[in-house]
């Protein structure tokens, strides 16, 4: 449900939700739907009238269209978005119209896509942010409400929680027991509740233009997702946003001080530069229209803390972390914390858990959001190196498979794990990714067929905490029906085997993967991440210790850092 | 050789209309398992080879590096499998016998219902690769290409 302002000045509206969001990006809608799923009702303040029609981010990997994909609106993202076949190649190339330098196949041979599709039940799509959020803000369930048009000026403690006081039109005033900030890098209420910034060395200002043209005399037959130019007077990359309506980003770097003047002052020829990077003149380009142009300083932002001292404020998104663009983890990120952070909202609201649960949000995704920064960071370096080089194109295609883990990063995207062994990364590997029911990581997808249909394991979780088991393992199902929810929340037990009544495992890639022992069960939380291996000897005592352990494991460590 | 199960007229005027909006509406609320009893049959071979001598008329092209061939493979155990090359060039599609046109580039291999489902538009072809009903060999770039170069619509869309 949407809320538009009303034009005639009135007092401020009075209302009351579990969970008050400021800030309408991808990372705020996410949060009010996965909080509204799990019967949370949710307030988001966004100041923009509309989405933005600039397509900042344009990524959205597998363990997102998981997500969406529980949300139901996977199918549409892609459909509004780019076709595998137009996303599947990276390209080096002097001007578009000029000479290629490489290409780098990220799904290379049958084999690689077959053995893509076995880890997922979707696949990485490309689609603006300003697609999503208004496909996002279309399926807001009822207990979901959006105000927009409204700025949240002031972020203040009440006995039982907060209280957001919010200019505009149409003001509005929103009591709620927690505030989850969305509110981006530029949001000025974090400060105000104690979340102080974090800054690395910025790596420099880009000049981003949108525009459309009829660009597929250059493009087809090699259509990729990136066309990274490398001309005599442009050095940048051409991002794919829509090629069927010939939407694209053009990405330039200033790699020299001359160039900040070059593309940064107020009578910049934005065509001349979109020309020079295609590398023809003129009228060469048909339908060429620009619809906004940015310059934006890239590097990465954090918080010190994401969780006010109160504990009633907690920061998500780009409002406690952003890093550079490279590898397009940046909504990703968002999203996923949101998804992290929902459950344990909805736990702690609903009485089934005790606040301290909540301190695991920071100590889980800080670490993942300071790998994917580091990852970014080295990606955005190795580029601009790359843009700067003077290479013969043999030794240029010679080298391009180093810049592989730039763009083929399954590892990363499923891989991560939110416990990992002291001194380990919590990514092993970003290109691989190797399933594992180990606590801490995705539970791993495999389809199941249940009554003809096919189910991913995935789905099992989506709305409570799952137990998935073994033949062994009926044990589970009797504790269940004596429990049936866990941390206020709904629980339940899948017997999976090759051929019981319960989701068969035809494949036996469930067995395979998951590894259970006798009567053990894998514990799945409502993120789809593995909480527990309980063997089975005492169930109600192993899920009791299998709570505790999330819940008392106290606050993150200060800067915790989460790459090798 | 079995009779299948009993559709309804009205079902199998749709299965064999060879009209996608048709055959769509056919397949709603059938049972796989049914739909893959019936096409094991003759009468349900007979409308799989409708679906392969249409595809001709489907074909919308594009851009090839020269003739192209996509084997088919359609399993519809217990019955055998019944396989089509698709010989592609920028203009034209030539259906032939399988292995009478050399090697193929790509070989698309699925059950009947997900074959029937993908060339109905009723499913897309990713989909059914991610749920491991579709397996492809050879050229992932030709196979990707697939549905548009026939034209196939995502599900929902007009087509």
């Amino acid at each position: 449900m949407t809320t538009a302002v009303n034009q005639t000045p009135r007092a401020a509206e009075q209302v009351e939700a579990d969970v008050v969001v400021i800030g309408g990006g991808p990372t705020g809608l996410a949060a009010a739907h996965f909080l509204a799923a799990l019967g949370i009702r949710t307030v988001v303040l966004e100041q923009r009238l509309t989405p933005s029609g600039h397509p900042r981010a344009t990524v959205i990997n597998s363990r997102t269209m998981e997500l969406l994909r529980h949300l139901g609106v996977d199918a549409e993202v892609r459909r509004a978005g780019v076709p595998l076949e137009n996303t599947a190649r990276i390209t080096w190339c002097t001007g578009l119209a000029g000479t290629e330098l490489a290409g780098l196949d990220i799904i290379a041979s049958a084999d690689a896509l077959m053995e893509r599709a076995v880890n997922s039940p979707v696949l990485p799509v490309i689609c603006s942010q300003n697609r999503v959020e208004a496909l996002l803000v279309d399926r807001l369930p009822e207990n979901a409400r959006v105000i927009r048009g409204v700025k949240a000026e002031e972020l203040a403690r009440t006995p039982s929680g907060v209280r957001v006081t919010a200019s505009g039109e149409r003001p509005v005033v929103v009591e709620a027991r927690y505030a989850v900030l969305a509110e981006g890098l530029h949001g000025a209420l974090r400060e105000t509740v104690g979340l102080r910034p974090t800054a690395s060395t910025p790596l420099g200002r880009l000049l981003d233009i949108h525009f459309s043209a009829d660009l597929t005399p250059w493009t087809t037959g090699r259509e990729s997702a990136l066309y990274w130019l490398l001309t005599d007077t442009v050095r940048g990359v051409l991002v794919t946003v829509d090629p069927k309506r010939g939407e694209w980003l053009l990405e330039i770097p200033a790699l020299t001080p001359d160039e900040e003047h070059t593309y940064f002052e107020q009578d910049v020829d934005h065509h001349k530069l979109i020309e020079a990077a295609v590398g023809v003149t003129g009228d060469a380009i048909e339908g060429l229209r620009i619809h906004s142009v940015r310059n934006w300083v890239m590097g990465s932002t954090g918080l010190e803390t994401w969780r006010s001292a109160d504990g009633r404020v907690l920061a998500a998104g780009d409002a406690a972390h952003t890093f550079p663009p490279t590898g397009g983890f940046g909504m990703n990120t968002g999203i996923q914390d949101a998804h992290n952070l929902a459950w344990k909202l909805a736990a702690v609201l609903r009485g089934g858990a005790p606040d301290t649960l909540l301190d695991s949000y920071e100590r889980e995704r800080r670490p993942v959001a300071e790998f994917n920064a580091r990852h970014s960071e080295t990606n955005a370096l190795q580029k601009r190196a790359l843009l700067q080089t003077d290479a013969d194109p043999a030794e240029f295609a010679r080298n391009i498979e180093e810049h592989r883990p730039h763009f083929d990063f399954e590892g990363q995207t499923l891989g991560f794990t939110y416990d990992p062994a002291p001194g380990e990364p919590v990514v092993r590997d970003v290109v691989n990714y190797r399933p594992t029911a180990q606590p801490g990581h995705r539970a791993p997808h495999v389809w199941l067929d249940r009554a003809g249909e096919r189910i991913s394991t995935t789905d099992l979780a989506r709305t409570g905490f799952a137990l998935l088991t073994g033949a062994q393992g009926t044990v589970w199902q009797q504790a269940v029906r004596e429990t049936p929810d866990f941390m206020g929340l709904p629980l339940t037990a899948s017997v999976i085997t090759a051929d019981g009544n319960g989701p068969r495992d035809t494949s036996g890639n469930f067995a395979g993967i998951y590894a259970l022992e006798g009567a053990e069960a894998v514990l799945v939380r409502p993120d789809g991440h593995v909480l527990a291996r309980l063997p089975g000897v005492e169930p109600r005592e192993e899920l009791r210790q299998a709570a505790g352990r999330i819940v008392d494991s106290g606050p993150a460590p200060a800067g915790t850092e989460g790459q090798s | 050789m079995t009779t299948g199960p009993a559709f309804s007229p009205e079902r199998l005027a749709g299965l064999r209309s060879g009209a996608l909006s048709e055959v769509r509406a056919a397949l709603d609320g059938l049972p796989r398992e049914d739909l893959a009893a019936w096409l094991a049959t003759p009468a349900g071979a007979d409308v799989l080879r409708t679906v392969f001598e249409q595809m001709p008329e489907r074909y919308t092209g594009g851009p090839m590096d020269g003739p192209q061939t996509a084997r088919w493979e359609v399993e519809r155990p217990p019955a055998g499998t019944l396989a089509r090359d698709l010989v592609l060039s920028e203009d034209a599609c030539d259906v032939r016998e399988a292995g009478i046109s050399g090697a193929p580039a790509v070989t698309l291999t699925l059950d009947a219902v997900s074959f029937v489902e993908m060339a109905s538009a009723a499913s897309q072809g990713m989909d059914l690769l991610l749920q491991g009903r579709l397996r492809i060999q050879g050229d992932v770039h030709l196979a990707m290409r697939m549905e548009s170069l026939f034209g196939l619509a995502a599900p929902g869309e007009s087509g």
